[in-house]
């Protein structure tokens, strides 16, 4: 199952709300969330819910263990050893599986990605001290397999939500700014990503050898904006959903194309992942000669997070190498950049890097470079243009334009003017109108959604 | 020891961010500061890591007053999407299910998907249930085209991506260099909207012999494909290369069925792969002979419509495509399809569901998308003989169940469309059922198109080609009729009627300009059928000419005698008759008039068309038929 499905939007999420609302106490509805989330679970993964309960379990076992012993070795080693079993267990089922073609990239165990750095988090967290470990299992359960989160992300780490679980308030606020979340983060989703990836698997499949230069970069730039557009809708109807129930998630991406430097960019793209690695990975001190590789190897798990082959570890490092570059650069210097200059030049590594991350076969990735750097005109490959491209941004061109009009903070600075007017009667007025144009985004979805079932069957699995 | 915030402030909107400091990001400290195992986090960096979180808007900030009325709002506003959320629900669960939108919809999911060991455990019970409420959810068409139209707005072209696709081998090369009066659609590229149907499909069904497949959310039926020797077929066409001028052109185009693209890889032995029959057939033939293989080019358009799926037959956007195809290889212009004018015909059910009386066929229907050009353009009807019979357009009214046959309303003409492509190109058309759908694609590229149903042709090929003035001879029939039973009809007609005579009784009418009698669907003729030929027939009336009644008695003796001969012909019961009875010599014999008359005409050396031409002179023909009926 997934967010962008008219079964999920108008039957299981409304049942779900119903429910939850119905219940009188805290403990009600945390056992209405976990239902509905193991439900939600074995929906699409009746066989793989196995694993997320074994993980739980197994997870829920040791974090006790680490904290009654972790003022002494054994605590370490306890540790080490879970952590390790749980990176086992996502390299094992992920990336292996999947690279030895053992099963396809669309069937490895859904949300495997999300719910391992939960556990992992969770499990540091308790080896230093800074959260209790979670005596009953059920909470510990609802945690690894919210919902919300469990598809696509946020990564939200368990002291986030440690107070939430077994106390929250919900006020009007919270289910309205919820809702629109939701339904900002369906219509990202559906509305432009899911409208944007036909392009990307039109043009980078079958007809990709014959694509020209400069429709290369058309798809690249497309890619880029599908991909965003993907995720952060994902999150943020992630984020609306929790919010509604009364959880509340940080923020996981910041309008990442404003950025003026890569570092900038990784600065605000997936924060919740980016500062999960900081946070667990760069925080432990390393001698200094070995500086270097661990930042190349924590980058490359960076990037290998995202992808299921040998290429998302390549974007990572190539990511890496820039933002390096940068440090060496130094920041004042940077500082000294001409700003215009600063934001093609980290636009461009960017969209590159994320050709990068699309093409897992070597031959087709050989060919990408070959088309964005023109040698393949030179060498008669390619053309520098075709009408199938002008054609493809003649049927788009407003769709494009919304995609990178709103890649920027333009929504939330409009929806700020909108509603925080001197005049209260006005702002409360503003709210309504703002509501009414959501009501009519999430018609829009819809029919979308019923007119192409299948638009949006092959998400980026995490 | 790192701490984090337990509490970590929440915002209501999406606010400022602190952005991660860059020695954070990197994880490599400034050259000032060294790294010592037993470091402990200053206090810089605990204030750092309690600040991931933005902090809250201040709420706070605002009067009493304000935050009251903020939140009555939003209360209100939370009102309204449950109200938006009850509303729909109520629409999907609540409404009966005979209401007239969702009757087709509704019927499909009369039942919920079995819950079994297998289903739900590869996922196809879940997914069951969901295919259930996205179809009841609300109207299903409504929607679709609500769909459509939002993603009209998406730019001024069309939001459909099309794409560069570099040309295969396995497309047939021009024997000719490619005139410059090649249309504009034919680009260098050609289009691709394709995907693998080719995989492991659970969701196939087995009925009469046919494959009823579920893919893309809509049921398809496949026909299989058995396979078999090609050499009839290309022996036959091989003769015929040899018995025409070397300035006629030649060309072989088989039309594959749907099951070539559709099949799911866990039915793929059931069906033969057509490929193979192609190669086959392309070995065997000798020079001279162009073949035109369409397989990948409809392969890269299985995205679209271009199967029937409640019909054996493609549909018109595949005879498109293969017409174009075929063009390009007999270097002549093609009008593309932006020029022509759609019809639709909506909840379609083609032949499978009568033959197989499958219930996802029958609640399923398709529609019937064709496509009229608008070119000038009239047709003159024969009989399998050459009997003119009436003029008109290409398109007919003919019943929903056999709505294919919109072309050319039935199989068993001769028809001769004359059009206003001014190139001096005649082509013969030489085809099954499936080969209707690509005349109306050709109006634009030939001066005269000549259409013979190799089932219904009473005379012979050869000569009907030289006699007709014929530059360009296209075969085109389905993968079927290369081998079995089929491949003897070309046989039949390629050998036999060598003495049938040949000439074009039709009203020479000029093309008038601007003619196009297809346009205006009001005119739509339906085809002559044997119990409307008994009435008076409907004249069609070639523009500027007196109208020429058929009399029901002139025209039913013609499909009398069409029924007697194709009998006769199928089961060689004629030359039987003929040779193994002696019948005619007996009649003749009895009958004084016809010895006398036959004696003095020669009728043996002139052929059977003086004869006939005598018979109406005396008015023997009536009574000698009749006499034999």
């Amino acid at each position: 199952m997934v967010f962008t499905n008219l079964f999920f939007i108008y039957l299981f999420l409304p049942i779900c709300l119903l429910l939850y609302f119905c219940a009188k106490n805290v403990r009600m509805r945390n056992v209405i969330l976990l239902v509905f989330s193991l439900l939600f679970y074995i929906w699409g993964e009746p066989f793989w819910i196995l694993l997320l309960l074994f993980s739980s379990i197994f997870n829920w076992f040791m974090g006790i263990q680490i904290d009654r012993f972790r003022t002494d070795s054994l605590g370490r080693k306890l540790t080490f050893f879970s952590v390790a079993a749980n990176i086992l267990i996502l390299i094992g089922f992920k990336y292996f599986s999947v690279m030895a073609g053992l099963m396809s990239e669309h069937a490895f165990p859904l949300g495997i990605s999300i719910y391992t750095l939960h556990a992992i988090s969770y499990l540091l967290d308790c080896s230093r001290g800074s959260i209790k470990p979670q005596n009953r299992y059920l909470l510990f359960l609802m945690y690894l397999s919210l919902f919300p989160q469990l598809t696509a992300g946020p990564v939200v780490r368990y002291s986030e939500l440690e107070t939430e679980l077994e106390k929250r308030r919900i006020t009007s606020s919270d289910i309205y700014e919820g809702i629109i979340k939701f339904i900002i983060g369906l219509t990202k989703t559906v509305l432009i990503a899911g409208n944007l990836y036909p392009v990307v698997r039109t043009f980078f499949g079958e007809g990709f050898f014959a694509l020209s230069t400069l429709g290369t970069w058309y798809v690249l730039l497309v890619f880029c904006l599908y991909l965003y557009y993907q995720l952060s809708g994902y999150s943020d109807m992630a984020s609306g959903i929790a919010r509604i129930f009364g959880f509340h998630y940080p923020v996981n991406f910041d309008h990442p194309f404003m950025c003026r430097t890569v570092t900038e960019f990784w600065q605000r793209w997936f924060m919740t992942q980016v500062s999960f690695f900081r946070d667990y990975m760069f925080s432990s001190p390393v001698r200094k000669e070995w500086r270097y590789p661990a930042f190349f190897l924590v980058w490359a798990c960076i990037g290998g997070w995202f992808g299921v082959s040998w290429n998302g570890l390549l974007w990572g490092i190539f990511c890496g190498i820039f933002i390096l570059l940068e440090r060496k650069i130094g920041e004042e210097r940077l500082k000294t950049w001409p700003v215009w200059l600063k934001f093609i030049l980290s636009k461009l590594i960017i969209v590159i890097s994320f050709g990068i991350l699309y093409f897992r076969d070597l031959n087709r990735l050989g060919q990408f470079f070959l088309k964005i750097t023109g040698i393949g005109i030179l060498s008669g490959q390619n053309a520098l243009t075709d009408p199938y491209t002008w054609n493809s941004i003649s049927g788009n061109l407003f769709l494009l334009i919304a995609a990178v009009l709103f890649c920027g903070p333009l929504r939330e600075r409009i929806t700020e003017s909108f509603i925080t007017s001197r005049n209260t009667i006005t702002a409360s007025r503003a709210r309504i109108v703002q509501m009414i144009l959501c009501l009519i985004l999430l018609a829009v979805c819809s029919f979308l959604i019923a007119e192409r079932p299948d638009a949006f069957m092959e998400y980026w699995r995490l | 020891m790192i701490r984090h915030a337990k509490n970590p402030q929440k915002s209501n909107i999406d606010g400022e961010n602190r952005i991660l400091e860059q020695s954070e990001l990197t994880g490599i400290p400034s050259e000032e500061t060294t790294v010592s195992e037993e470091a402990a986090p200053s206090e810089e960096t605990l204030v750092y890591i309690t600040n991931i979180v933005p902090p809250a808007r201040n709420v706070s900030g605002r009067t009493l007053k304000e935050r009251s009325v903020l939140t009555k709002n939003s209360a209100v506003c939370a009102r309204l999407v449950l109200i938006f959320f009850a509303i729909w629900l109520a629409a999907a669960a609540l409404l009966p299910l005979t209401s007239s939108w969702k009757d087709s919809e509704a019927n499909v999911l009369k039942e919920w998907p079995a819950l079994t060991f297998d289903d739900y455990f590869s996922g196809r019970y879940t997914y069951g249930i969901m295919e259930r409420y996205n179809a009841m959810a609300s109207d299903h068409e409504f929607l679709k085209a609500a769909g459509t139209g939002i993603r009209s707005f998406f730019g001024p072209g069309d939001p459909e991506p099309v794409l560069p696709h570099a040309e295969t081998s396995e497309t047939a090369v021009s024997s000719g260099p490619r005139t410059s009066d090649q249309s504009s659609d034919d680009a260098s590229y050609d289009v691709v909207q394709s995907r693998n149907y080719h995989i492991t499909n659970p969701d196939v069904l087995e009925a009469a012999g046919h494959l009823i497949v579920k893919q893309d959310g809509h049921w398809r039926a496949l026909s299989l494909y058995e396979g078999g020797d090609v050499s009839v077929y290309a022996g036959t066409i091989n003769y015929i290369r040899q018995m025409l001028d070397d300035s006629i052109n030649i060309y072989v185009m088989p039309i594959p069925k749907a099951v070539q693209f559709y099949i799911p890889a866990n039915y793929a032995d059931r069906s033969a792969d057509m490929k193979d029959a192609y190669r086959s057939l392309t070995i065997k033939l000798i020079s001279g002979i162009t073949p035109v293989d369409i397989i990948e080019v409809l392969n890269n358009h299985n995205l679209e419509p271009i199967f029937l799926r409640t019909d054996t037959h493609w549909a018109p956007l595949a005879a498109y495509y293969s017409a174009r195809e075929f063009t390009r290889a007999a270097a002549v212009a093609f009008e593309g399809l932006e020029t022509y004018s759609i019809r639709e015909r909506k909840d379609y059910l083609g032949s499978v569901y009568a033959v197989t009386g499958s219930n996802e066929i029958l609640n399923d229907p398709e529609t019937f998308v064709y496509y009229i050009p608008t070119g000038s353009y009239t047709a003159d009807y024969y009989a399998p003989d050459y009997r003119y019979l009436f003029s008109g357009g290409l398109f007919f009214d003919v019943p929903d169940a056999d709505f294919f046959h919109v072309f050319l309303g039935r199989d068993d003409y001769i028809i001769k469309v004359t059009t206003d492509t001014a190139n001096g190109r005649k082509l013969l058309l030489v085809k099954d059922s499936f080969g209707n759908a690509l005349v109306p694609f050709l109006t634009g590229s030939f001066e005269e198109i000549y259409v013979v149903d190799q089932s219904h042709f009473d005379l012979n090929l050869i000569r009907f080609v030289n006699e007709a003035g014929i530059t360009d001879l296209l075969l085109a029939q389905d993968y079927d009729s290369l081998t079995s039973d089929h491949a003897e009809l070309l046989e039949y007609i390629t050998y036999s009627n060598l003495d049938a005579p040949i000439e074009d009784l039709a009203p020479n009418a000029l093309l008038p300009a601007d003619s196009n009698p297809d346009l205006d669907e009001e005119t739509y003729i339906a085809p002559p059928a044997p119990d409307e030929i008994r009435s008076e027939p409907e004249t069609t009336v070639p523009q500027g000419e007196p109208a020429v009644a058929i009399s029901a008695e002139e025209l039913e003796p013609v499909y009398e005698k069409i029924t007697w001969e194709e009998d006769w012909a199928a089961d060689g019961y004629e030359e039987e008759y003929w040779e193994d009875d002696g019948y005619v010599e007996e009649d003749w014999a009895d009958d004084w008039y016809e010895e006398a008359v036959w004696e003095e005409e020669g009728w043996e050396e002139d052929g059977w068309q003086e004869e006939d031409y005598v018979y109406q002179e005396e008015g023997y023909e009536e009574p000698y038929w009749d006499d034999e009926n």
